[in-house]
């Protein structure tokens, strides 16, 4: 166990089943798997923000989901605290769960429309009989509710979740994350359905609860511009394996792998546009259906090489805790160090 | 070409009367493309649609003019402004890539616009128009036999714009046509979108939430607050001399890497409900510098300097720091 980390992840296997369709499953074909997340390996330290981004399909959700064991590993380690979690069962999870938390992307779907924000609030509170009396519980959901942002609490209580704007659904869905005192939070793209100026109260309430609380994030994103400014360590993911893992600041403006150095060329940062060129991929986001051999970006990348082909590269460690996987940019390194 | 001139759209809903549009004023000049930004709510789809008379039930041109080279669209007949739809402007919608009719396949789809527009074309050119179309749009002209359901979200987007081509109109509005979208996906479409504007010297309106993908994209840029446009002019004016105190704290919240790792919550609360709006500027409850004529009368769009950059706000020459 290293140097505090919260979470260690090693690595981590989920497949799906393909759906098979009446035929295959008369004739007994085998089973199609589709490997939504492929052997990631990573560590969070306490306090610190660790954010996974990538494109649509490229397994950040369900790593994120896996890593709360809201789905079940097929292979790996998931060590949270010290403590291996990844084949406990029900009953010793829920033991955990209020200590790892997660926020959802759609405040409109993740709170239940038909009940009251105190209710939807103080559910957490009753489901794991966290509280003695009324008069305890009333107390913890309005400081919680106070602590998203939402003050005075009076005001939003008794109110529906259709009686409030997106960024308030947003700070009560983080209230029913915050009021079991979580250690660590999974944040799922929380701020990808709100407006800019919504976001960024947001993302700075988050920050804010970080630093009072101590809390650990894993963050996932599909905008780097987010990640840049919001996170401390920066992975890139691509079909289900991460591709470039590092201190953010490195990872945006000394990337290594070739697909993030085309992710980062296209974000339409404001300045950035002026003076760097767009590096825009031909094709389409890949199919984790449908995963090439060799390194899996190579039918998309534009230095690729023979060996890509046909071997699966590792992570290499670049600078210190920045690593890639691709062989063209370690021979680079290596001959750059030969000389 | 087009001239919008205190245009006024209304929603009448069951709480009331809804102004979404307020004294809306815009230019565009052929092949220029205009930027229309603001955050959800602010009347930037409304006014596209109204442009094309496309508003929903409820909705309505309460006042205004839209001309559009010297003809002014709210005048005009339904049967006369079907003309125009499509032909001399046609739109492609945020989820345009679902609105394909399932159970055709996309080149006849194509085929079929040109074929009810232009009535002695023949199927068989309409087809090769279709397949040429494709091709300049980046698809494959072999995929024009694919059902909509067997293309991926990009390259439905991708046949969207082929079939607002299809009749070489004039104007294009995109309304949010990347927002679901990956960003190289993204990329991909506007790349496609300059090159077609280049090639058809095409005019746009580009709709879109998200200020960064206008300023890589368009030339002219207009942002809207609670149904006013509040300031409009090029995209260099608008991101590095903005004036209106709403479009400098907008810009404060991308964040952007250059802009250093901060997220800079500029500003606080909520746009107004359009039901009730407050009087004089809308922007006024959450705006730090607000005086007292702000209250009382809504500030004209007025122009400061010689390039068309105009701005609606009494305190437009502050100088001061307003969002920290």
């Amino acid at each position: 166990m290293n140097n505090g980390a919260v979470l260690e992840v090693r690595h981590l296997k989920k497949y799906f089943v393909k759906s098979a369709g009446i035929l295959s499953t008369l004739l007994r074909e085998q089973r199609k798997y589709v490997a939504a997340v492929e052997d990631v390996s990573f560590s969070i330290s306490r306090g610190k923000i660790f954010c996974v981004a990538g494109e649509s399909g490229c397994g950040k959700t369900t790593l994120g989901k896996t890593i709360l064991k809201l789905l079940q590993p097929d292979d790996g380690q998931i060590i949270f605290q010290g403590q291996d979690i990844t084949r406990l069962k029900r009953d010793s999870m829920r033991m955990l769960r209020p200590k790892m938390q997660m926020i959802f992307q759609d405040p409109y779907e993740s709170i239940d429309p038909r009940a009251r924000i105190y209710d939807s609030v103080a559910e957490p509170l009753m489901v794991n009989h966290l509280v003695k009396d009324e008069k305890e519980k009333h107390n913890k959901v309005v400081q919680t509710l106070e602590l998203a942002g939402l003050t005075p609490a009076e005001n939003y209580l008794y109110k529906y979740p259709h009686n409030l704007s997106g960024g308030e659904r947003q700070r009560v869905g983080i209230a029913t994350a915050l009021i079991l005192d979580p250690e660590f939070i999974v944040a799922d793209e929380p701020t990808s359905m709100l407006d800019v100026s919504v976001q960024a109260n947001l993302l700075n309430l988050l920050q804010k609860l970080r630093r009072e609380k101590n809390l650990t994030y894993l963050f996932i994103t599909h905008d780097l511009s987010v990640a840049y400014a919001f996170s401390d360590c920066l992975a890139i993911m691509y079909l289900g394996k991460f591709v470039e893992v590092g201190p953010t600041a490195e990872v945006v403006m000394s990337p290594i792998h070739p697909y993030t150095k085309a992710l980062i060329s296209v974000v339409p940062g404001i300045n950035l546009a002026k003076n760097k060129k767009p590096i825009v991929l031909p094709g389409e986001t890949p199919n984790p259906e449908n995963v090439p051999p060799g390194c899996r970006f190579h039918p998309r990348c534009y230095c690729k090489e023979e060996r890509c082909t046909m071997e699966e590269p590792v992570m290499v460690e670049f600078t210190p805790q920045h690593y890639a996987a691709c062989f063209v940019q370690e021979k680079m390194k290596l001959k750059k160090n030969g000389k | 070409m087009l001239d919008i001139k205190d245009l006024q759209v209304e929603y009448t809903v069951p709480g009331g009367v809804a102004r979404a549009v307020n004294k809306a004023n815009l230019n565009l000049t052929e092949g220029e493309s205009l930027g229309l930004a603001g955050e959800s709510g602010c009347g930037k789809t409304t006014l596209g649609n109204a442009i094309l008379r496309i508003l929903p039930e409820g909705g309505q041109i309460s006042g205004g003019e839209i001309n559009l080279d010297g003809i002014d669209l709210v005048e005009l007949s339904e049967e006369k402004m079907r003309r125009i739809r499509w032909k001399e402007i046609s739109m492609v919608f945020q989820g345009a890539m679902n609105s394909f009719d399932p159970t055709m396949n996309i080149e006849n789809q194509i085929a079929e616009a040109i074929l009810i527009h232009q009535r002695d074309t023949s199927k068989e050119t309409a087809l090769e128009r279709a397949r040429e179309l494709l091709r300049l749009c980046g698809i494959n002209p072999l995929l024009g036999k694919s059902y909509p359901h067997e293309l991926s979200g990009g390259m439905k987007q991708r046949g969207c714009i082929a079939m607002a081509l299809a009749l070489q109109p004039k104007l294009l509005i995109a309304d949010e046509i990347t927002t679901a979208l990956d960003v190289m996906t993204q990329a991909q479409i506007f790349t496609l979108l300059r090159d077609m504007k280049r090639k058809f010297n095409l005019s746009m309106i580009i709709i879109s939430h998200d200020l960064a993908v206008l300023a890589k994209n368009c030339d002219r840029l207009a942002i809207m607050y609670a149904g006013h446009i509040v300031e409009i002019g090029t995209i260099q004016d608008i991101f590095d001399h903005p004036r209106h105190p709403y479009v400098k704290g907008l810009l404060f919240c991308i964040p952007n890497f250059a802009g250093g790792r901060k997220i800079i919550a500029a500003i606080k609360g909520a746009p107004p409900s359009l039901l009730a709006p407050p009087p004089g500027c809308p922007f006024h409850p959450r705006c730090p510098i607000s005086i007292s004529e702000c209250k009382t009368a809504a500030p004209q769009l007025l122009s400061v300097n010689t390039n068309n950059h105009s701005v609606a706000c009494y305190r437009k020459d502050y100088k001061g720091v307003i969002w920290k």
